[in-house]
């Protein structure tokens, strides 16, 4: 899904800005290569546009680093809120232009799925996308024994305990719950707005859990552990191919093609 | 000298630019999303914003290119954070904040209708006309696109107050609206111009609304529904504009357009009896129309008043007049934080 062109790892400990702008309350992190240095957590809800470039400003200053000397950007790159990852995008775009700085988009579904311990056997992220959908993805736990190793036929992409089998997607979730190996763990806010469709998929099953929910909220510490990850594996990605993860067509764009699959153009005067 | 970069995502313009001490345009990208927009019939706020993102940084490298300046020679990143379509002014105004944080610049967040009327001050550099004289303040100002119909009274061009405004459409929306209604496409202020010529401006006396002795505000909903009705018959919906000759339809254009830059003067003139001014400035994508800038400079010389209008490339959004209004905001001293918001309304 991600095109990764930029493909030489990053080795030494690089100057780390990572992004968590995908949800309600965005943060922000500094890092030098796999440590955490400091975070900030915005004060309130939606104040993306206002935090976070202060936020970097001042987390950077504080680490007496000059902007020219941030290396990397991690950004959880979506699906999520539109408005709230275009921000964190345009912010890594502009930064590499201006500064020439190596950029990484990392999957908002396995910034979530960090969050989850890796207890049950399989594990499924749920994230509204309105009009009775779901953003979503599967993992399955690691097997004992599984090759990580670059030379494997078919690297699986870890992410903590989990690997992902499927998605990210725009799905139903009563379907996509359904369809889900057993036992279960689901992790997400997504789990508040489709109650009944996970109801009905899990019937009174014992198999099928909700992990609590002081783990839904997406954490920036994930999008730097998992940015590294795949800095080290070399999966940079250039600015032009960094864009959000939107999995949604606009709905004016899914309300025409209906329209014209039904019976043709709309006529101009139908604006009125 | 100063040498200012400007961004302009307001609405479904992409735009970036640099201009020279406040007046000299040494580049000014414009990537309409028009063709984006069309099958719609008006511009969808969720495409625009994503169409900015892919394309912004390409047109900040063309501008920087064209004027043949390095991020290092400027001087401050200007950037419209008010009034737009919400999503569009975030990609523009948190790219700025980035490029003000990564090259150490003064930010400079200014009002997009404001920039409009300071875009009669801008010269494109190195065209052989000679440079103009900058506009006497106080002045009397009219932006009218297809966002904005609203009259300003401008002591200066960090000082102005709105004096009126449309109740319904905007001017630009009712020409949009207008050009749907003959079929011409979209977007319809330069297609309604274009057909308007072969036609006779008095055929049809569509109605003018004044909205009231005193009022400084406009109203072109009535207007859109005259010729709605005009063309369609009464109700809008017994025909089409095809039961009108080619010779019919242009004689609708130029009525309609006529009506509505005869509400426009009455209006302007109305301010300019209550307001005492030195000059007029005209913005906005219809001051493009050529009957609309007939009309005001032929009332600019019976009132005695020099009226000044954008050259064609300022007229629409563009990134120029964004980059002039920083400059001027900058050297009176005044810097916008990282924490400046964006903000829909006026």
């Amino acid at each position: 899904m991600i095109p990764y062109t930029d493909t030489s790892p990053s080795l030494a400990p690089a100057r780390i800005v990572a992004i968590e702008t995908s949800s309600r309350i965005g943060s922000v992190a500094v890092a030098l290569g796999p440590q955490l240095l400091t975070r900030r957590r915005f004060s309130h809800s939606l104040r993306h546009a206002v935090e976070l470039m202060p936020a970097i400003r001042d987390l950077t200053r504080d680490q007496s680093w000059k902007p020219a000397d941030i290396e990397h950007v991690y950004v959880s790159a979506g699906p999520g809120s539109f408005t709230g990852v275009r921000i964190a995008i345009t912010v890594a775009r502009a930064l590499h232009q201006a500064i020439g700085c190596r950029l990484i988009a990392v999957p908002t579904v396995d910034v979530l799925a960090l969050n989850a311990p890796a207890q049950t056997e399989n594990l499924v992220v749920l994230l509204d996308a309105k009009r009775g959908q779901i953003y979503s993805a599967r993992y399955r736990r690691i097997l004992p024994g599984e090759d990580f190793s670059p030379t494997a036929a078919h690297p699986p992409v870890r992410i903590g305990g989990w690997v992902r089998t499927a998605g990210p997607l725009l799905t139903d979730p009563e379907q996509f719950i359904r369809e889900t190996p057993r036992p279960l763990a689901m992790i997400g806010e997504g789990m508040d707005y489709h109650r009944a469709a996970i109801r009905n998929a899990a019937g009174d099953s014992t198999a099928v859990a909700e992990l609590e929910q002081s783990l839904w909220p997406p954490r920036v510490e994930n999008v730097h552990a998992l940015g590294w990850t795949l800095a080290q594996a070399g999966k940079f990605i250039s600015r032009e191919d960094l864009l959000p993860i939107y999995l949604r067509k606009p709905e004016a764009e899914e309300v025409w093609e209906k329209k014209r699959g039904g019976g043709g153009y709309p006529a101009a005067t139908e604006s009125f | 000298m100063s040498l200012v970069l400007g961004i302009e995502t307001t609405c479904d313009e992409t735009s970036a630019a640099v201009v020279r001490d406040g007046r000299f345009v040494l580049s000014n990208v414009v990537w309409s999303q028009v063709a984006l927009h069309a099958r719609y019939g008006g511009v969808v706020p969720e495409i625009a914003a994503r169409a900015h993102i892919e394309s912004l940084n390409r047109i900040v490298d063309l501008a920087l290119q064209e004027a043949a300046v390095s991020p290092c020679d400027l001087t401050a990143v200007g950037v419209a954070n008010r009034p737009g379509l919400i999503g569009c002014l975030l990609v523009g105004a948190t790219a700025a904040k980035a490029f003000s944080f990564a090259w150490n610049l003064p930010l400079m967040c200014v009002d997009h209708v404001h920039a409009h009327l300071y875009s009669a001050c801008l010269f494109a550099a190195g065209s052989s006309s000679p440079s103009p004289v900058p506009p006497p303040l106080p002045a009397i100002g009219l932006v009218i696109s297809g966002g904005h119909t609203s009259l300003y009274r401008i002591a200066g061009f960090c000082d102005m107050l709105r004096l009126g405004a449309t109740v319904d459409d905007a001017v630009g929306e009712a020409f949009d609206k207008v050009a749907a209604i003959l079929h011409l496409g979209y977007p319809g202020g330069p297609l309604v111009d274009r057909l308007a010529r072969h036609g006779n401006p008095r055929a049809l006396e569509f109605p003018i609304s004044l909205l009231g002795r005193e009022s400084l505000d406009f109203s072109f909903s009535g207007l859109k529904t005259a010729v709605l009705y005009h063309v369609n018959g009464p109700g809008g919906r017994q025909r089409d504009v095809t039961a009108l000759t080619p010779s019919e339809r242009a004689d609708v254009a130029a009525s309609f357009q006529h009506a509505v830059a005869t509400a426009l003067a009455a209006k302007l003139r109305r301010a300019l009896e209550r307001h005492p001014v030195r000059s007029v400035l005209i913005g906005g994508g219809v001051a493009a129309n050529s009957e609309v800038r007939r009309t005001m400079e032929t009332l600019g010389e019976a009132l005695g008043l020099p009226v000044f209008l954008p050259a064609p490339p300022f007229c629409t959004d563009n990134a120029a007049m964004i980059a002039g209004l920083a400059a001027e905001w900058l050297r009176l001293g005044f810097k916008s934080g990282l924490d400046t918001p964006v903000v829909a309304t006026i």
